[in-house]
């Protein structure tokens, strides 16, 4: 009972390196179920929908790399 | 607004106004149980999708900040997306003002800020689906 309620009472220590932008894959993830739950009206065709779900979590991470390439190089060669 | 794909069938209140309380009973159990808005108006599949994902992203929001970032008192802009919740946040937002919750690093908090906040917004956007269920973009499917 102790542990459980010492995980959700203390913070999580997530350092801020490269490795922690993997925390944007759940959150993707979830935003292209949601989406994809709302838009869609058939749900039944299973297959239909997991390629639909991928398909958006797909571009939503290779907009956030291209978004992230432009900060870096805008940080880069204009900032400086 | 057809050039761009955005034909919008406004039939809403001509389909709902035989129904208009379960579109309103299904709004209020969308906003205390995400994704229960959906079960209740007969779409249960998506239904539990959405449970899945809004609660998914606020229990592992939480776990990575604790239970303090649902914090009515400093955080209040924050703590408008997170009341979207619903019941998950009143319930960590009462327990968080008890006074069992701990300070700690800020970095873990802040995403679970994030988490706990987009679950929120994404649960205001199926509690309107859940309201207006024939409001839909005629372009479904592929993005």
């Amino acid at each position: 009972m102790n542990l459980l309620a010492m995980i959700f009472t203390t913070p999580m220590d997530i350092p801020i390196t490269a490795g922690s932008l993997f925390w944007a894959l759940p959150i993707c993830l979830v935003i292209a179920m949601v989406y994809k739950a709302v838009k869609l009206d058939d749900f039944d065709d299973t297959k239909r929908v997991i390629r639909e779900i991928s398909l958006l979590f797909v571009t939503l991470i290779a907009f956030l790399s291209i978004a992230a390439v432009a900060l870096n190089l805008i940080i880069k060669y204009v900032a400086n | 607004m057809e050039g761009i794909g955005l034909d919008r069938k406004y039939n809403m209140a001509k389909n709902t106004n035989n129904k208009p309380n379960i579109l309103i009973v299904a709004g209020i159990m969308a906003w205390i149980i995400p994704g229960a808005g959906h079960w209740v108006g007969g779409r249960k599949k998506q239904g539990i999708t959405i449970f899945v994902g809004v609660f998914g992203a606020f229990l592992l929001g939480i776990l990575l900040g604790s239970i303090e970032v649902i914090d009515p008192q400093y955080h209040s802009m924050w703590f408008i997306a997170q009341i979207l919740n619903g019941l998950p946040a009143v319930l960590t937002a009462v327990l968080q003002d008890s006074g069992t919750a701990m300070f700690a690093g800020p970095k873990g908090s802040e995403l679970g800020q994030v988490y706990t906040s987009i679950a929120g917004l994404l649960n205001l956007f199926c509690i309107i689906d859940a309201i207006a269920p024939d409001v839909k973009t005629s372009n479904e499917g592929i993005l």
